[in-house]
């Protein structure tokens, strides 16, 4: 570990070293000391960061990540075409649809099958649903590291809203398995499409006035985030940010937009940027895309066609290959899916857009306080379950 | 002012032991909900229900369930020749066993709205044994034995009418 650190270009100083302790003031100024950020760190979650610090500033961070590998990619291979989702779906446990979707949607490019229209529908309400149960607790979280807990218990009380219409349409809160290859598993009954109106209701009308007015343009928050982990344009190319992190530095980049799937293309709604790039940038740009899935799901709900909603998906599938991104709730994600004419994937690779904000977040975290870290580790905005998959 | 304060020690006292005393007797705050009938929706999946004398026997649940949990059970009879029994300890309730069922209009294998699953103590032997057992096996197994019987009958019946006319035909 201490090699890597020089010829990274920074002297470290081993602790053990006798002439160091105690006994020079002058260099012990000069100590760089490691500090384990994790396993069990409320705001890092299942995941180690090890942090060398300089005094207060931060010299380098290098994340040690496994803790919950679940071989998701491998077990697949050893699935059908259709109950490959269970593995699939449990990338990350809050947007759950948008994996679902991404897979169903190579499987059925390699088959050739054509999926309803309805079913398309139903894919974008459930996306956008799982986009702003993501997004609640990826804001409450933001604010919860600086030590504020009220704003996650009031994202709860909005999801929970989520979740009971997701429950009405699957039968399961959270681990849903609603979205197969060939549509969606479930018709959407007027009680789903109630619920959810219910539930984008309670949003727009509760959650968002109350919580706009209180921490979005929040002093202390500004102190705290403004200028804080700020990434330009170029580097956030350069370093490959995803997601909401990528749009905050002002790239617009969104597949629902660029290639759109589902019913996307057909809907109206807006990409959010922002040219600030800092981590107050990134909570902001998570708070308004809220507002636009809300619009989204409006607009599906409204715009839902009569029809099937599953179409027939063959045993086995033709020798084929297909990439296919979709936006996910932290980002891009993408899933090269590869047919050997079995009944089962032959194998599957997940991009996922957190491993990607990860491996930029070193480079983020360069000079900055120690207390800044858990700021910019929550505003990228990243879920340990599809980094380590 | 110490004086005063010295005054109000043992009224405050008295405040406090009423206030937890009231507090004893006050209804829990939080509720113990498995016995209070909570409804989930129509299609929660829950707990299984395998309805033997519907089954056909042909092992698709079986081979749509991701974590491999359908256990075939072998009857005797020859329809159904097994029966699925899930090892309720390994499900993870994704319903896709539903889906892949052929029987109709009723599906032989169902998840139901019944949540209220508990394992005590949650050891490894006890949480082996809970499994769905398929409902009116033995019922059901009581029928198809009957039924084979009777094909069985009806078969033994017509060979010998078959065997009789053959005689006729070579006596005349
Ligand atoms: S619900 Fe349980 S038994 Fe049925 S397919 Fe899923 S895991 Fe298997
Ligand atoms: S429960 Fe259904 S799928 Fe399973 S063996 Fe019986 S008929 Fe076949």
């Amino acid at each position: 570990m201490g090699s890597s650190i020089a010829t990274a270009g920074y002297t470290f100083v081993v602790e053990e070293t006798k002439e160091v302790v105690g006994e020079d003031l002058g260099l012990l100024q000069e100590k760089l000391l490691q500090l384990n950020w994790g396993v069990q760190h409320p705001a890092s979650g299942p995941m180690r960061l090890k942090v060398w610090v300089d005094g207060d500033e931060v010299v380098k961070v290098d994340p040690d990540i496994g803790y919950v590998l679940r071989l998701l990619e491998k077990l697949v291979e050893y699935r059908t075409w259709i109950n490959a989702i269970v593995n699939v779906e449990r990338a990350c446990f809050m947007d759950d649809f948008g994996t679902m979707t991404g897979y169903s949607i190579a499987a059925e490019k390699i088959a050739g099958v054509e999926v309803p229209k309805k079913a398309d529908y139903v894919r974008t309400i459930l996306c956008e649903g799982g986009r702003i149960v993501s997004h609640l607790i990826g804001l409450g979280s933001f604010v919860g590291v600086m030590g504020v807990h009220t704003p996650m218990q009031w994202a709860l009380i909005a999801r929970e809203k989520f979740l009971d219409a997701f429950e009405t349409f699957s039968g399961q809160r959270i681990a849903t398995s609603s979205i197969v290859p060939g549509g969606v598993r479930y018709e959407p009954t007027g009680k789903f499409i109630e619920k959810m109106v219910v539930a984008v209701d309670y949003l727009e009308k509760e959650f968002i006035p109350r919580y706009e007015e209180v921490f979005v343009d929040n002093p202390t928050l500004k102190i705290r985030s403004v200028g804080v982990g700020k990434v330009s344009k170029e580097k956030a190319i350069e370093i490959g940010l995803a997601g909401p992190a990528l749009r905050a530095s002002g790239v617009a980049s969104d597949i629902r937009k660029d290639y759109p799937y589902a019913a996307y293309g057909e809907l109206d709604f807006k990409v959010i940027t922002k040219e600030e790039g800092d981590s107050y940038a990134r909570y902001l740009v998570i708070w308004e895309e809220l507002k636009e899935s809300a619009k989204i799901i409006r607009q599906a709900i409204e715009g839902l066609p009569e029809g099937d909603y599953r179409t027939k998906f063959p045993i086995k599938v033709p020798q084929g290959e297909a990439y296919v991104n979709v936006e996910w709730a932290r980002g891009c994600f993408g899933f090269h899916l590869v047919s050997e004419g079995g009944t089962g994937p032959y194998r599957l690779k997940m991009r996922a857009p957190s491993f990607a904000n990860l491996w930029a977040m070193p480079e983020i975290m360069k000079n900055v306080k120690l207390a800044d870290v858990p700021v910019i580790f929550a505003s990228l905005y990243m879920c340990h379950g599809d980094i380590d998959r | 002012m110490e004086i005063k304060e010295a005054l109000m020690v043992p009224f405050e006292a008295t405040k406090k032991v009423i206030r937890v005393t009231k507090a004893l007797f006050a209804p829990k705050a939080t509720e113990v909900w498995w016995d209070k009938g909570v409804k989930r929706e129509l299609h929660y999946r829950g707990k299984h229900i395998i309805k033997a004398e519907l089954c056909i026997g042909c092992s698709m649940c079986a081979r749509a369930c991701p974590v491999n949990c359908i256990e075939m059970v072998p009857t005797g009879v020859k329809k159904p020749r097994a029966v699925p029994k899930v090892r309720g300890n390994e499900c993870i309730f994704c319903g896709l066993c539903e889906d892949a069922c052929p029987t109709k209009p009723e599906k032989a294998i169902k998840l139901t709205d019944n949540y209220s699953m508990i394992v005590e103590p949650g050891t490894w032997d006890n949480l082996y044994q809970f499994v769905f057992e398929p409902e009116g096996l033995e019922e059901a197994i009581e029928k198809a034995k009957k039924m084979e019987e009777m094909i069985e009958k009806k078969k033994r019946e017509a060979l010998k009418k078959k065997q009789l006319e053959d005689k006729k035909g070579e006596e005349k």
